[in-house]
C-alpha cells in the first residue's frame, strides 16, 4: 500500500478538482434537462388517454428497470452500430438525461397524485377554472412534496456520473484512475476522490432534509384532523420530527 | 378575466334530481324549491343524501337525472348531453360559495393569500381592492390577527373561520355549508356558529347541513328532513322541531335531541 502524505494529496488535489469540475457541470446540465422533461412525462403518465399513458408507462419502467451501466453502455457502443455515433460527453448527458427524466418523472407524477382532490374541489368552488386550480393550487403544493426527494436524485447523479470514467469522459474518476495507474498510488488517490465526492454531496443531503422539514411544516399535516398526512416525509431516519 | 356570474339571485331549485354512485340510489327524485334568502337546514341520518344534494347545487356531483336552477340559470340538467354540468359552471360557482367540513385552505398560502387569491384571480378585482375586502371579513370572523399565519398554524375552528371568510368573499348568493363543525370540539364549534348565525342576516341563501340540532333551529328558517334519498318533511324549522309529522322525523330527532 502505498503511503498516503499531503505532498501527494495537494499535488493530485488540482488534477481531481478539474475532473470534479467536469462531474458537476455534467450533473447540473443533466439535472436540468431531466427536471424539465420529467415534468413533461409525468403529465404524460397522468394523461386520460391510454395511447399517450401507455408508452410514457413502458418508458419510465424501462428505465427503471434496467441498470444505469448496461444503459451507458448501450448509447455509447451499441447505438453506434445503427449508425448514430455520439460523442462521449454528448452521449453521457443523453444517457442521464434519459434515466434521470424517468426516475424523476416518478417523483413528479406521485407529488401531483400527493395534492388532497379536496384541494381542487376547493379551488373550483371558488370559480377558479381547472388550468388556473392546476397553476394555483396544485402545481405549488406539488412543487414543494416534490423538491425534497429531487435533491435526493441529485445526489444520487452526482455520484453516477463516476460511471461516465468508462466511456472515456474524463469526470473526476476518469483523472483518478489514470492517475493511479501511473503513480500506483491507488490508496492516496482513491481516498482523495471519495472525500471530494463527499465534501460534494454532503451538503447536499443536510439541503435535502432541510427542505422536507421546512415543507413537512407548510403542508405535511392532514388539515382537519391534525393528524399527519401519510407520505414519504414521514419514511426514514429524518422522517416523523416534531 | 373571466366573466361575471349570469345569477342574479339566490333561489335554488331542485326537479325531480336522481343520483346514483355505482348503482346505489342516493338521491331518488328530489324536488326542492328555495327562495332566495332563505336559510335552509339539510337534516338526516348519515347516508340519507344530504351532504350529496348540498354538492350537486355547484357540481361538485353530477347528477344523472333531473335537473337544477340558481337564481333562474340551469346549473345542471339531465337534458344537456353527454354532461349534466352546464359549460360555463366555472362562472357560476363564483356566486355559490361552499365550505367543507375539512377547510381545505389552501396550505401554502397565508390567511390573507387565501382570502384573496379567488378574488384578484377568478373576480379580477385588483389586489388592494381584495386586501381591503379581505381585512374587513378577516375582522367579521375575528381573525384580523391571523392575516400573515399560514392555515396550519391555526386551530379547527380558526381555519373555519377564514374558509367562511375566504366564501364570502366572492360575495355569494348562495352559500352551501357542509357539516362545518363536524370536526370542531365544542368551544371552536360556538366560535363559528356564531359566525353563521351572523352571515345568516345577510340575505344570503344558507343551505346548512348540519348534525346540531340546536343551531339549526335557532338559525334555520326552514328544515328539510331527508331519508334515504327522499325528502320525508319539509317544515318551517320551529314547526319540523317542535311537531314532526313522519315516524323517521320524531325517531330521528329523539335520538339526536336526547344527546345534546
Amino acid at each position: 500500500m502505498d503511503k498516503m502524505t499531503w505532498h501527494d494529496l495537494i499535488e493530485f488535489l488540482p488534477i481531481l478538482l478539474h475532473g470534479l469540475a467536469t462531474s458537476l457541470g455534467i450533473s447540473a446540465v443533466v439535472i436540468v434537462l431531466s427536471v424539465i422533461a420529467g415534468v413533461f412525462v409525468a403529465f404524460l403518465r397522468t394523461s386520460p388517454y391510454k395511447f399517450v399513458r401507455g408508452p410514457a408507462l413502458a418508458y419510465v419502467e424501462f428505465i427503471r428497470c434496467t441498470p444505469a451501466l448496461v444503459q451507458l453502455y448501450y448509447i455509447f457502443y451499441v447505438i453506434p452500430i445503427f449508425g448514430i455515433t455520439l460523442e462521449a460527453l454528448t452521449a453521457g448527458i443523453v444517457a442521464f438525461t434519459i434515466i434521470y427524466t424517468a426516475y424523476l418523472s416518478e417523483v413528479f407524477r406521485a407529488a401531483i397524485n400527493s395534492v388532497a382532490k379536496t384541494q381542487v374541489e376547493a379551488a373550483v368552488s371558488l370559480g377558479m377554472s381547472n388550468s388556473l386550480a392546476r397553476r394555483l393550487v396544485i402545481i405549488p403544493q406539488a412543487a414543494r412534496v416534490a423538491l425534497p426527494p429531487t435533491v435526493n436524485y441529485l445526489l444520487s447523479l452526482i455520484k453516477d456520473t463516476s460511471l461516465l470514467s468508462i466511456i472515456t469522459i474524463q469526470e473526476i474518476m476518469f483523472r483518478g484512475l489514470i492517475l493511479a495507474s501511473q503513480t500506483f498510488k491507488y490508496f492516496t488517490i482513491l481516498t482523495e476522490i471519495a472525500f471530494l465526492y463527499f465534501c460534494v454531496c454532503f451538503p447536499l443531503t443536510i439541503l435535502a432534509r432541510r427542505l422536507e422539514s421546512k415543507f413537512e411544516r407548510e403542508l405535511g399535516y392532514d388539515a382537519g384532523n391534525g393528524e399527519k398526512k401519510k407520505s414519504f416525509f414521514s419514511i426514514g431516519p429524518w422522517g416523523g420530527k416534531k | 378575466m373571466s366573466k361575471q356570474s349570469p345569477i342574479i339571485n339566490g333561489a335554488v331549485l331542485f326537479d325531480q334530481v336522481w343520483k346514483d354512485f355505482n348503482g346505489v340510489q342516493v338521491l331518488r327524485g328530489i324536488d326542492l324549491s328555495i327562495d332566495s334568502g332563505e336559510v335552509v337546514a339539510l337534516l338526516g341520518q348519515s347516508g340519507s343524501g344530504k351532504t350529496t344534494l348540498l354538492r350537486c347545487v355547484n357540481g361538485l356531483e353530477v347528477i344523472n337525472k333531473g335537473s337544477i336552477h340558481v337564481g333562474g340559470v340551469a346549473i345542471q340538467s339531465s337534458e344537456n348531453s353527454k354532461n349534466a354540468l352546464v359549460p360555463n359552471i366555472s362562472q357560476i360557482r363564483q356566486s355559490i360559495g361552499i365550505v367543507f367540513q375539512q377547510f381545505n385552505l389552501f396550505p401554502h398560502m397565508t390567511v390573507m393569500e387565501n382570502v384573496c387569491v379567488a378574488q384578484t384571480k377568478v373576480l379580477g378585482r385588483s389586489s388592494d381592492e381584495a386586501r381591503e375586502r379581505a381585512v374587513l371579513l378577516l375582522d367579521r370572523v375575528g381573525l384580523l390577527e391571523k392575516a400573515e399565519s399560514r392555515p396550519l398554524q391555526l386551530s379547527g375552528g380558526q381555519q373555519q373561520r377564514v374558509a367562511i371568510a375566504r366564501t364570502l368573499a366572492m360575495d355569494p348568493r348562495v352559500l352551501l355549508l357542509d357539516e362545518v363543525t363536524s370536526s370542531l370540539d365544542p368551544q371552536m364549534t360556538n366560535d363559528v356558529l356564531r359566525v353563521i348565525s351572523d352571515v345568516s342576516k345577510d340575505g344570503i341563501t344558507l343551505i346548512v347541513v348540519t348534525h346540531e340540532m340546536g343551531f339549526a333551529r335557532h338559525v334555520a328558517t326552514r328544515a328539510v328532513f331527508m331519508h334515504e334519498g327522499v325528502i320525508v318533511e319539509d317544515a318551517p324549522a320551529a314547526k319540523l322541531f317542535e311537531e314532526p309529522q313522519h315516524e323517521v322525523t320524531k325517531t330521528f330527532l329523539s335520538a339526536v335531541l336526547s344527546h345534546q
